[in-house]
């Protein structure tokens, strides 16, 4: 690996798609660095022969479950709770755009 | 009463002997904490009230002989991550500061049912992540043996509560080895469970791949107690499974084999650590108990594939803290900056840090090379252990490579920070069982845990050895 392939620009754009705000520049600077050594030793990996190695997902062997279709009700309407901000039980956020 | 020699057997026997109420045991264990608690910043809440109330009623089915649970009035600390209803869940992140739980995990339910008493919410890494319980945005917690040192992570609240007489029994989980590790820096007893044996249901998720939930305690019995309540099948969490197989019988120790992985040995580990770890093989091998070196060949690899592995989940499962849902501290006046500033103001640096690298390894022209090519090498990785598990019954390890070490010595350097898992991980990326148990006899000034791991299902043999061990 030549160059660091987060540089700050990737950062910036990382930031924006995961909606996390950089707190300062020396945050900028220190995920940076660390975003380098941890990337520098991830590429160990490419000396590993995977070609006939399927990947696994998941933590353990999943099936596939099946139940009837009925309505567990003890939680229903519970989540109103986790709003910060409610009007009529419908969640208040605000204007997607500026007016 | 002197709770310093309590474990969860002889509570129960002190209460059917009638020589204390849980009332009195419930009112020493809040005493204790109220002394101690201001000291390591073990609980960031005891429910006092609630603790009381719970008592009296566990008292009251007592004196009828009816409906006691399994663990009647048993105090214990749960992590700040499993959902308690209409208590604050704060997963140790300034973001959920406010957040109260709309239900109870299912967890919670479970051990509630069995009689236990909640003392309070544990401290832990922000959203369990970290190795050490400084990245909590509520201060560090300083490990009982030597309040300069960590208390490992990131269930260092948990595993602290335990070892300081402040519960006796506790609740954590276990993504990279955030239970192992936090019991060996304390010197107490915890367990991963096989992933699927516990429900995940009102735990809020880290890396759900990894993620499972286990007990802390002072006794390998006390563990499997809590454990036998935990365990089963969830209709609402759709990775649990009804599995529990038999544990083996140890009458005769020479017909076990347990292997020694020579990549777990080779190199980093400090002195007390390599003796206390040699002195309890050549325990057990006077027993009669078989050692074998064998070798996990990828081992080396598991970090790298843990970390991207980790990291691409952690990312996707932090997206619901949004601003909208849970909490909301900050001014925007549109969508997109609220997104930003609520989540910029609210996550910690260790936070921001997994989440900008999971969505880096997700991304599309990165996401090959990072992602998939991990998932491949976990395939190998859990291979490996298949491998071994055709040689041998067991595998015998260290569970960290140093004791407990300082706070503030591995804040400043990710990479030194996460390799003190690198001998834990690689049983959550196999989805294996794994106990830590304290070396005994040891004069030495920090505890030594050692960790033996066993194939899929086979939590009940873990626990089997580890009373073979406790009662040599």
């Amino acid at each position: 690996m030549d160059k660091n392939p987060i540089d700050k620009e990737t950062l910036n754009h990382l930031s924006r798609l995961t909606r996390i705000e950089i707190s300062s520049e020396q945050q900028a600077e220190r995920l940076l660095r660390d975003a380098e050594n941890l990337l520098r030793h991830f590429d160990e990996l490419q000396q590993v022969d995977t070609d006939n190695v399927s990947p696994v997902y998941g933590g353990g062997e999943l099936q596939n479950i099946v139940r009837e279709d009925d309505s567990d009700n003890d939680l229903q309407g519970k989540g109103y709770s986790d709003f910060p901000e409610t009007k009529d039980n419908y969640l208040e956020v605000p204007a997607v755009r500026e007016k | 009463m002197d709770i310093k020699d309590l474990t969860i057997r002889k509570f129960k026997d002190g209460l059917r002997n009638g020589d204390f109420s849980v009332r009195e045991a419930t009112e020493e264990y809040l005493k204790n904490i109220k002394e101690n608690n201001p000291l390591l910043n073990v609980y960031l809440e005891t429910f006092n009230e609630r603790a009381l109330e719970k008592a009296a009623e566990s008292d009251k089915k007592i004196a009828s002989k009816r409906d006691l649970g399994s663990l009647e009035g048993v105090p214990m600390a749960f992590k700040d991550n499993i959902l308690i209803e209409g208590q604050i869940a704060s997963s140790g992140s300034k973001i959920l500061a406010n957040y109260r739980a709309a239900y109870d995990a299912t967890v919670t339910k479970k051990l509630e049912a069995e009689g236990v008493n909640i003392l309070g919410r544990a401290n832990m890494d922000e959203f369990a992540m970290g190795s050490s319980t400084e990245n909590s945005a509520y201060g560090v917690t300083k490990n009982p043996w030597n309040l300069e040192c960590v208390a490992g992570g990131s269930s260092g609240g948990s595993a602290a509560a335990v070892a300081s007489n402040m519960a006796l029994g506790a609740l954590g989980s276990d993504t990279g080895g955030s239970i192992r590790l936090p019991a060996s820096f304390c010197g107490v007893v915890g367990m991963k469970p096989t992933y699927g044996q516990v429900s995940r249901f009102g735990v809020m998720a880290m890396a759900s791949s990894l993620d499972q939930v286990g007990p802390f305690a002072k006794t390998v019995e006390d563990a499997e107690m809590i454990y036998s309540a935990l365990r089963g099948k969830d209709g609402r969490d759709s990775t649990s499974v009804d599995k529990d197989v038999e544990a083996i019988n140890l009458s005769n120790p020479s017909d076990i084999t347990i292997g020694l992985p020579k990549e777990y040995f080779v190199g980093g580990l400090d002195k007390e650590t390599e003796s206390a770890i040699q002195v309890t093989i050549d325990e057990l091998k006077n027993k009669g108990f078989k050692f074998k070196e064998i070798s996990l060949p990828h081992s080396k690899y598991a970090l790298s594939v843990y970390y991207i592995i980790m990291f691409a989940e952690v990312s996707t499962n932090l997206e619901r803290y949004d601003g909208i849902r849970y909490a909301r501290d900050v001014e925007a006046s549109n969508l997109f900056d609220l997104y930003m500033k609520t989540r910029g103001e609210g996550f910690g640096e260790e936070t921001k840090r997994r989440a900008l690298m999971g969505s880096f390894v997700l991304s599309a022209g990165h996401y090959d090379a990072y992602y998939t090519k991990a998932q491949k090498v976990r395939a190998l990785i859990r291979k490996d252990f298949t491998e071994a598990f055709k040689e041998v019954d067991y595998i015998f390890s260290p569970t960290s490579p140093t004791t407990a070490f300082k706070i503030g010595e591995r804040t400043d350097d990710a990479m030194k920070m996460y390799l003190s898992d690198i001998l834990t991980m690689p049983v959550n990326l196999a989805g294996l069982p794994g106990i830590v148990v304290p070396v005994k006899g040891r004069d030495a000034s920090m505890p030594v845990d050692f960790q033996l791991i066993a194939p899929h299902f086979h939590d009940r043999d873990l626990f089997a050895l580890g009373k073979y061990y406790e009662n040599l």
